[in-house]
C-alpha cells in the first residue's frame, strides 16, 4: 500500500504554499488546527508564567514577592488566559479543526472561510487581552463579580471585557461550523451511529458553544454598560442586583466547565480503543453520556452560590441536580475501564496520558460531588479546595487528554514520530508533579484558607511549599514535549500513514495529509473495528 | 482540626464518610486498570476471545446504583444545610448585626456596643447574625464553625450558629473583594455565657 500511494503522491497540506501569506489567506482546516495551536501554546506559556508568579508568592505566608495589587493582576491574567484562550479553544480548535472532516470522511468544513475568520477573531480577542496587560491589567478575577468589577475596581476591566466578548464570537463560530459540517459532509456510509466519539463530543461541544457564549456575550456587554454609564443592571446603589450577575455568569460559565472536559472525554474514547486494540464498550451508553452531561450540564449553574444568598429552595434543586450530572461522567469512566478487559494493550505515551486523565478525572469528580453536597459546600466554598477540585478536572483532565491529543495525532499533522522514551518520562512526571502540586491544596482548603489570597495563616505555610515545589515537577513536565517534539521537525517525515495501527479515517490517509484529506472516497467501516 | 460549632462535627462526619467512600472507589478503578493493563499487555498470551461490547443489563445497572447512591449523599447534604439554615427559636437566642466593607467586620450588639475584627459571642446560645456589606460582596466565614455566608450589597442575608467550644477563632473573608482581601480577617471570641452578658452591658 505504502508504495501505491508513494507513485500517487500530493503534497501534504504542509507542502502546498510555504509562503507565508498562503498561510495567513487559508482556509484548509488542517492548516487553520496548525494556526491555533501556535496561539494557543502562546497564550497557555502566558497563563503558566502568571501561575508560576502565583505559587511563588504563595510559598511563604507573608505577602512578600509582589504586593497584593500586583498578585490580583496575576491571578486574574491567569484565570481569564488559560479559560478563555487556552481551556476552550485548545482540543476543539486544534484537534476538532484538523481531525472532524477527516473522521467523517470530507474535505473540509462546511464553512471554511468562517473558520479562518474565527482564528482572526481569536487572534483579536487575544490582542485585547495583551493590551489589557500593557494597560496595567485587571485585578477582578476571571469571574468578574459585580459591583466590584462595575464600580470599585480601578483597573482595565473593560479591556478584558471585550477581549473575552470578541473570543466568544470565535468560539460561536468554531461551534456552529462543527455541528454544520458533520451534520451535512459525512461520506456515503458514515452513518450517524458509526461516528467516531471524538465527534459526538464535538457536537455536544459545539452546541454548547453555540448556545451558552451568547449569554457571556451579554452579561459582560452589561457589566461594561454600567461601568462605563452607570446603568443600573448589578449594583444594588443604583438599581440592580449582584446576583443577577452570578446567574448569567454561571449560566455560560457552568457549561463551560463541559466546553473544556467533553472534548477531552472524546480524545481519551480514542486513545483507549487504539492502545487496547478493541471496540470500544458501550459505545451507545458512552454517546448518551455525552449528551446527558451537555443538557444537564445547563442546569447546574446554581452550585456555584450556595453561600450567595441564593434562596435554600434554588440551592437544594441546584444539589440534586449536580449529583445528576455527575452520573453520566461516571458512567465514562466505568466504560473506558471495561473497554481494556480483553484488550491488548501497550503503554504508549499516549496511553498513559489517557490514563492520567482517567486518574485525575476520577479524584476531580469524586470532590466535584464533595462539592455538590450542600453540608461540605458552604464550608468549602471559594476556598482553596475548590480550586483544586477545578485543577483536577481542567489540568488533570483536560491538559493531560490535550498532551494526550498531541502526542497521538503528532505523527498525522507532521508526518513525524515523537522519541517514546522521553514522552514516557513526560507523562509520569506531569502526573506526579501534579498530584504535589493539587492534593495539598485540598487539604489547606478544608482546614480553611479562601482562594485568590495573597498571605495566609503561618500554620498553612508547610502544605503550600509543597504545592509550589510540585509547580516546579509540572513545568519540566511541560517544557519536556516543547523540546523533543519540536526536535522532531528537524528531522524527514518517517511516521507513515497509520504508526499506531489505529482506525479510524485519519489514519487510512497519508502524513501529513493532502490539501484534499482523501484521493479516493474513503471507505467506512465500523467505529473502532480493531 | 477544631469543631467549635454544633453544626461543625455533622460537616466533617459527612466530608470524612464521603471522603473514604471516594478512596475506595479511586483505588478500585485504578486496581482495576492496572490489573488489565498486566493482565491484557500485548506481550502476554491469554484469553481474548469475544471481549464484551455492548452489556445493556451492566450499563443499567451501574447507572441506577450510582444515582442512588448520590441520592442518598444529596439528602443528607440537604439535611445538614437544612439545619444550618433553620434560624434558632431559642428564647436565648443573640442577635448580632453585622457589616462589611473593605476591608473591615463590625459588629453591633443587641447592647449596642461595638466591635471591629472582633466578635465576641457566648458559649451555648444559638447566635444569628444578620449580615450586610457596604461596598462589594464578601464573605463571612469562620473554618472552626464550618459556616460562611456571602454578605451582599443591597440585601440582607442571615447565617447563624451555636459555639461549642472556648477560645479565639479565625474569621475570614471568603469572596474576593480586592486589594486587601486576604487581611479582612478578625477573631470569633467564645466566652462563657455570664462573661458575655457582663461584658456586653458594660
Amino acid at each position: 500500500m505504502s508504495v501505491a500511494y508513494q507513485h500517487a503522491r500530493e503534497p501534504s497540506y504542509l507542502d502546498v504554499d510555504r509562503r507565508l501569506v498562503s498561510w495567513l489567506t487559508t482556509t484548509d482546516h488542517k492548516r487553520i488546527a496548525i494556526l491555533y495551536l501556535l496561539s494557543i501554546t502562546a497564550f497557555f506559556a502566558l497563563g503558566g508564567l502568571a501561575a508560576s508568579v502565583i505559587r511563588l508568592e504563595l510559598f511563604t505566608p507573608a505577602g512578600d514577592l509582589v504586593d497584593a495589587d500586583t498578585y490580583d493582576r496575576f491571578f486574574t491574567i491567569h484565570g481569564i488566559v488559560m479559560v478563555w484562550f487556552f481551556l476552550i479553544p485548545s482540543i476543539p480548535s486544534v484537534f476538532g479543526n484538523f481531525l472532524l472532516p477527516i473522521m467523517i470522511g470530507a474535505k473540509d468544513m462546511a464553512f471554511p472561510r468562517l473558520n479562518l475568520l474565527s482564528w482572526y477573531i481569536y487572534v483579536l480577542g487575544g490582542l485585547f487581552t495583551v493590551a489589557t496587560i500593557v494597560a496595567g491589567g485587571v485585578d477582578t478575577g476571571w469571574t468578574f463579580y459585580t459591583p466590584y468589577s462595575t464600580m470599585y475596581t480601578s483597573s482595565a476591566v473593560i479591556l478584558a471585557a471585550t477581549g473575552v466578548i470578541v473570543v466568544g464570537f470565535s468560539s460561536v463560530l468554531t461551534g456552529l461550523n462543527f455541528l454544520v459540517t458533520t451534520a451535512s459532509l459525512r461520506a456515503p456510509g458514515m452513518t450517524w451511529m458509526r461516528l467516531p466519539l471524538f465527534v459526538w463530543a464535538m457536537i455536544a461541544t459545539g452546541l454548547i458553544l453555540v448556545l451558552a457564549t451568547p449569554v457571556l456575550t451579554s452579561v459582560l456587554a452589561l457589566v461594561a454598560l454600567e461601568r462605563i454609564f452607570g446603568v443600573g443592571v448589578f449594583d444594588p446603589a443604583i438599581g440592580g442586583d449582584p446576583l443577577l450577575f452570578q446567574h448569567l455568569f454561571w449560566f455560560y460559565s457552568h457549561p463551560a466547565v463541559y466546553i473544556m472536559v467533553l472534548p477531552a472525554m472524546g480524545v481519551v474514547s480514542e486513545l483507549v480503543t487504539c492502545f487496547a486494540r478493541r471496540r470500544i464498550f458501550g459505545y451507545r451508553a458512552m454517546t448518551l453520556a455525552i449528551f446527558g452531561i451537555a443538557i444537564v450540564g445547563f442546569l447546574v449553574w446554581g452550585h456555584h452560590m450556595f453561600v450567595s444568598g441564593q434562596s435554600g429552595a434554588a440551592s437544594t434543586a441546584f444539589s440534586a441536580l449536580s449529583f445528576l450530572v455527575a452520573v453520566p461522567s461516571a458512567v465514562k469512566v466505568f466504560n473506558w475501564v471495561t473497554t481494556l478487559y480483553k484488550g491488548r494493550i501497550r503503554l504508549d505515551a499516549p496511553m498513559l496520558y489517557a490514563f492520567g486523565f482517567l486518574a485525575m478525572f476520577t479524584i476531580g469528580g469524586l470532590t466535584g460531588i464533595m462539592l455538590a453536597h450542600l453540608g461540605i459546600d458552604v464550608h468549602v466554598h471559594d476556598t482553596a479546595f475548590v480550586v483544586s477540585h477545578f485543577h483536577f478536572i481542567m489540568v488533570g483532565g483536560s491538559v493531560m487528554a490535550y498532551l494526550g491529543a498531541i502526542h497521538f495525532w503528532w505523527p498525522k499533522m507532521t508526518g513525524r514520530r515523537y522519541p517514546e522514551r522521553p514522552a514516557r518520562w513526560a507523562a509520569v512526571l506531569l502526573l506526579l508533579g501534579f498530584l504535589v502540586t493539587f492534593l495539598p491544596q485540598f487539604v489547606v482548603g478544608y482546614l480553611g484558607e479562601p482562594r485568590r489570597v495573597h498571605s495566609y495563616p503561618p500554620e498553612l505555610a508547610i502544605w503550600n511549599q509543597i504545592s509550589t515545589v510540585g509547580a516546579v515537577v509540572l513545568a519540566v513536565a511541560y517544557l519536556m514535549p516543547l523540546v523533543y517534539l519540536l526536535r522532531t521537525l528537524f528531522h524527514p517525515a518517517d511516521a507513515g500513514p497509520n504508526p499506531w495501527g489505529a482506525k479510524g479515517l485519519e489514519w487510512t490517509i497519508p502524513s501529513p495529509p493532502p490539501k484534499e484529506n482523501f484521493s479516493a472516497p474513503p471507505v467506512v467501516e465500523e467505529p473502532y473495528a480493531y | 482540626m477544631t469543631e467549635a460549632s454544633t453544626i461543625a462535627p455533622r460537616v466533617d462526619h459527612a466530608f470524612l464518610v464521603m471522603v473514604i467512600a471516594s478512596t475506595m472507589l479511586t483505588l478500585t478503578l485504578f486496581a482495576l486498570v492496572t490489573w488489565f493493563s498486566i493482565r491484557f499487555h500485548e506481550s502476554r498470551e491469554t484469553d481474548r476471545s469475544n471481549p464484551p461490547v455492548e452489556n445493556t443489563k451492566l450499563e443499567v445497572a451501574w447507572t441506577s446504583a450510582l444515582t442512588l447512591a448520590f441520592l442518598a449523599c444529596f439528602f443528607w447534604g440537604a439535611s445538614v444545610y437544612g439545619a444550618m439554615r433553620a434560624l434558632p427559636l431559642r428564647n436565648d437566642t443573640l442577635r448580632i448585626d453585622a457589616l462589611a466593607k473593605q476591608w473591615v467586620w463590625k459588629f453591633q450588639h443587641p447592647t449596642g456596643r461595638r466591635e471591629i475584627d472582633r466578635l465576641t459571642v457566648p458559649l451555648g446560645r444559638p447566635v444569628v447574625v444578620r449580615l450586610h456589606s457596604d461596598d462589594v460582596i464578601h464573605s463571612f466565614y469562620v473554618p472552626a464553625f464550618r459556616l460562611k455566608g456571602d454578605a451582599v450589597p443591597g440585601r440582607d442575608t442571615t447565617l447563624w450558629f451555636e459555639a461549642t467550644e472556648l477560645g479565639e477563632f479565625r474569621l475570614a473573608c471568603a469572596e474576593y473583594c480586592g486589594t486587601s482581601h486576604a487581611r479582612m480577617e478578625g477573631v470569633v471570641e467564645v466566652v462563657p455565657a455570664e462573661d458575655y452578658d457582663r461584658w456586653a452591658a458594660q
